[in-house]
């Protein structure tokens, strides 16, 4: 199932509209890539937490995964269409949007290079969380969203 | 795009992040040329980490243009020591895994990125 992983800086987009948020990108995503299962996750990064520029950050950072040897030019308007429903919705504008369209494999390796850091006996634990996390929120609130601290 | 995520074994605060954030800008803009705007660093804090590490930093970096594979290398050592200073940590204590993306699959600051080594142009052209 293809992932988009959302980080979102404290109060730049209303968790009321989170919802709707992610109803967009999957419609978006549907529309410019065809899946019809899709994991939305939002993270909050709390203030101090997230910088650009060397300077508090209100950029929200998106991780969209795709298929992998996507052709540049289904991903690049996939890639528009994302940021301006991103932007539409959530009432930011698109140069407050970094997006990057990442093929599977790569999605993979970075969410490995992820796990590898921890020690080994706290990444079984780690992925039971997040699976814990996803599945609670969603069932909660409606959108399935992962603590930026552990 | 870079975006380096800081994983923390403890809880820096928002003085001692910035300082960190700072040190990560200037490290990647000193070594590659590109501008400090593109720059972004996420820190999450209480992580098991391996034995033996305070921080460790995951970074998406473009990758094509100029970006030679010694290039990538002393962008990795550059920000290995700049986080280990700033966060006055030994270097031992400080990772950073770096994965190249191509850089025509991000879009930042309402545009596709450029290739490493034509950021100027682009800047020009968004007013940047």
């Amino acid at each position: 199932m293809p992932k988009i992983l959302c980080s979102v800086q404290q109060g730049q987009v209303p968790r009321d509209r989170w919802r709707a948020l992610e109803s967009g990108m999957r419609a978006t995503y549907a529309q410019h890539l065809g899946a019809s299962t899709l994991l939305v996750a939002f993270t909050e990064v709390p203030r101090g937490q997230g910088w650009t520029e060397g300077r508090i950050s209100d950029v929200s950072w998106l991780m969209v995964e795709v298929a992998d040897g996507l052709p540049q030019v289904r991903r690049e308007a996939a890639m528009r269409a994302l940021a301006a429903e991103w932007a539409r919705v959530g009432g930011v504008r698109v140069d407050q949007i970094l997006i990057t369209l990442c093929d599977t494999r790569m999605f993979a390796q970075y969410l490995a290079a992820n796990r590898q850091r921890l020690r080994p006996a706290r990444r079984l634990p780690y992925l039971l969380r997040l699976a814990f996390n996803l599945w609670t929120t969603k069932r909660r609130d409606g959108v399935a969203s992962l603590p930026a601290n552990l | 795009m870079p975006l380096y995520n800081l994983a923390c074994a403890s809880t820096p605060d928002e003085r001692e992040s910035e300082r960190i954030a700072q040190a990560v800008t200037r490290a990647h803009c000193d070594v590659t040329g590109a501008p400090a705007t593109f720059v972004n660093v996420m820190f999450a804090h209480g992580y098991p980490l391996v034995s033996g590490l305070s921080i460790s930093a995951l970074g998406g970096v473009r990758i094509g243009g100029n970006r030679t594979p010694e290039v990538i290398e002393r962008l990795r050592l550059a920000l290995r020591d700049g986080i280990a200073t700033a966060a006055g940590l030994a270097t031992a204590q400080v990772q950073v895994v770096l994965i190249g993306v191509p850089y025509d699959w991000t879009m930042e600051g309402g545009d596709v990125m450029p290739p490493p080594g034509a950021e100027q142009e682009w800047l020009e052209r968004h007013h940047r």
